[in-house]
């Protein structure tokens, strides 16, 4: 992108020692630089916190089980997966497609489930409710907004791969699963939060005191996603959660290695 | 592999979309030398110089690796500093009646539904990892320790949610993005591949 810019002033002005596109392009590379860093640290940080929400899930099932073990383990699977990068992964790479399916559509069937509960959470469809959020909540909910923004962190990749597949094509797997399927589940998470959460006040939890919670409303809370599902479903979640958590790894390391070999070229 | 062509076929308004065979450094370059001569005006049929735009075409294998530059680098290169740009404009030679290279198989076109789809179920396994494993942690780290999770922070905290994703993900990039592609692919004489342009 930088080199294109770079390219097209040069050839509108004419001119490589011309002052004005000298000045024009320390800002496009300061920009440039600006934006690889942030990829960068979106490569940082997205493998990171999916693979330990991932393994984290092991909390809910057993909330003895060690925080120290989770972090161990995620530590070992992101470790595995930088090392194989060397031998390259285009050969499981034909894996990718069906292991997401499967995970969009277990989203989207656990969501459903989930929005049965309680199914007057579709009135956040209202933005008046966010507006009502954002007065009663103040600094906090202002602060959240970072978090908020997660949800759509990815969503670079439509366009940045748009190269690689054609315009229909992203039109018809994000129309026709993706976006569907992960409205379902925010909808759905919201719902059984909802459902969790009445149901510990009524057995004497008090969210807002200083008191400490029990460990199972801490765990409760604390990761909304597994506790968002029935028991049974639960184990073969776990599993297909860190695999979609470890193919989405992978996507952003090859993405960070890719505009670092970019970068190489560019300087 | 070839996106579309532009030049020389303005004749009868159509895009002509051949496939481009895998063309040696040295036809590309007898092929450069060649550019500045008209081609021949029964131009359909035969082999003829026309400048071609690459846009990052799409390769299975090296999915991962989109920005490998292999099949450009036999062209008058662009300098060192501009080798990472996903568009190229160059004039190459194109073959007419190659069989297409990479695609999903015989009996299914680049305007096949078919088509659409398997480069649909691909591109899940690809592109929607980020996105997709985000409901892994997001309520989550909304509801951490400031703000209670009573009903009415849920509901509002999942309007706000509901909002930005249809803004950012549904009308910023697949209809905004998407339009601004096909804008730019109208204004360089249709060389768009999809189907429905």
């Amino acid at each position: 992108m930088y080199a294109l810019l770079s390219r097209g002033l040069r050839e509108k002005l004419n001119a490589r020692h011309n002052k004005a596109y000298l000045r024009i392009n320390t800002v496009i590379a300061s920009l440039a630089i600006v934006a690889t860093a942030m990829l960068l640290s979106d490569g940082l940080l997205t493998p990171s916190i999916s693979v330990l929400s991932a393994v984290g899930g092991i909390q809910v099932a057993a909330p003895g089980f060690p925080q120290g073990a989770v972090v161990a383990i995620s530590l070992v699977i992101l470790l595995v997966l930088f090392l194989v990068q060397i031998f390259g992964t285009s050969k499981i790479s034909f894996l990718f497609s069906p292991i997401m399916l499967l995970w969009f559509l277990c989203l989207l069937a656990i969501g459903i489930g989930n929005i049965t509960l309680q199914p007057g959470v579709f009135r956040a469809f209202s933005p008046s409710y966010m507006f009502q959020y954002f007065i009663r909540n103040g600094y906090n909910g202002w602060a959240s907004l970072g978090s908020i923004v997660l949800v759509v962190t990815g969503a670079e990749a439509l366009y940045a791969d748009l190269g690689h597949f054609n315009r229909p094509a992203i039109r018809t797997s994000s129309f026709v699963l993706v976006v569907p399927s992960l409205m379902i589940t925010y909808i759905g998470q919201a719902a059984a939060l909802i459902v969790n959460h009445n149901s510990l006040v009524a057995a004497g939890w008090d969210p807002n005191g200083n008191a400490p919670a029990s460990q199972y409303g801490t765990v409760v809370v604390s990761n909304t996603f597994f506790n968002a599902m029935p028991f049974w479903a639960f184990y073969p979640m776990l599993i297909i959660a860190t695999l979609a958590s470890i193919i989405a790894s992978q996507a952003l390391i090859s993405a960070s290695y890719s505009v670092v070999n970019q970068v190489r070229a560019s300087f | 592999m070839v996106l579309g062509t532009t030049g020389g076929d303005e004749e009868d308004g159509s895009v002509s979309e051949h496939e481009l065979d895998v063309v040696a450094p040295s036809e590309l370059t007898m092929s450069s030398t060649q550019a500045s001569t008209p081609p021949p005006p029964d131009a359909n049929d035969a082999t003829r110089d026309v400048t071609v735009r690459i846009v990052e075409p799409y390769r299975p294998k090296e999915a991962f690796y989109p920005h490998r530059l292999s099949v450009l680098s036999a062209y008058p290169l662009p300098a060192e500093s501009e080798m990472s740009t996903m568009v190229h404009v160059v004039p190459v030679r194109v073959i007419p009646t190659v069989p297409a290279l990479g695609g999903p198989g015989p009996g299914a076109s680049e305007s096949g539904v078919l088509y659409t789809l398997v480069l649909a179920y691909k591109s899940i396994g690809i592109i929607y990892g980020d996105i997709g494993t985000s409901p892994l942690y997001a309520f989550t780290s909304i509801f951490g320790t400031e703000t209670p999770p009573d009903e009415d922070n849920v509901v509002g905290a999942l309007s706000t949610m509901l909002w930005t994703f249809m803004l950012v993900v549904v009308v910023k990039y697949l209809v905004r993005r998407l339009m601004f592609f096909v804008q730019i692919d109208k204004t360089n004489n249709k060389i768009d591949p999809s189907p429905d342009r």
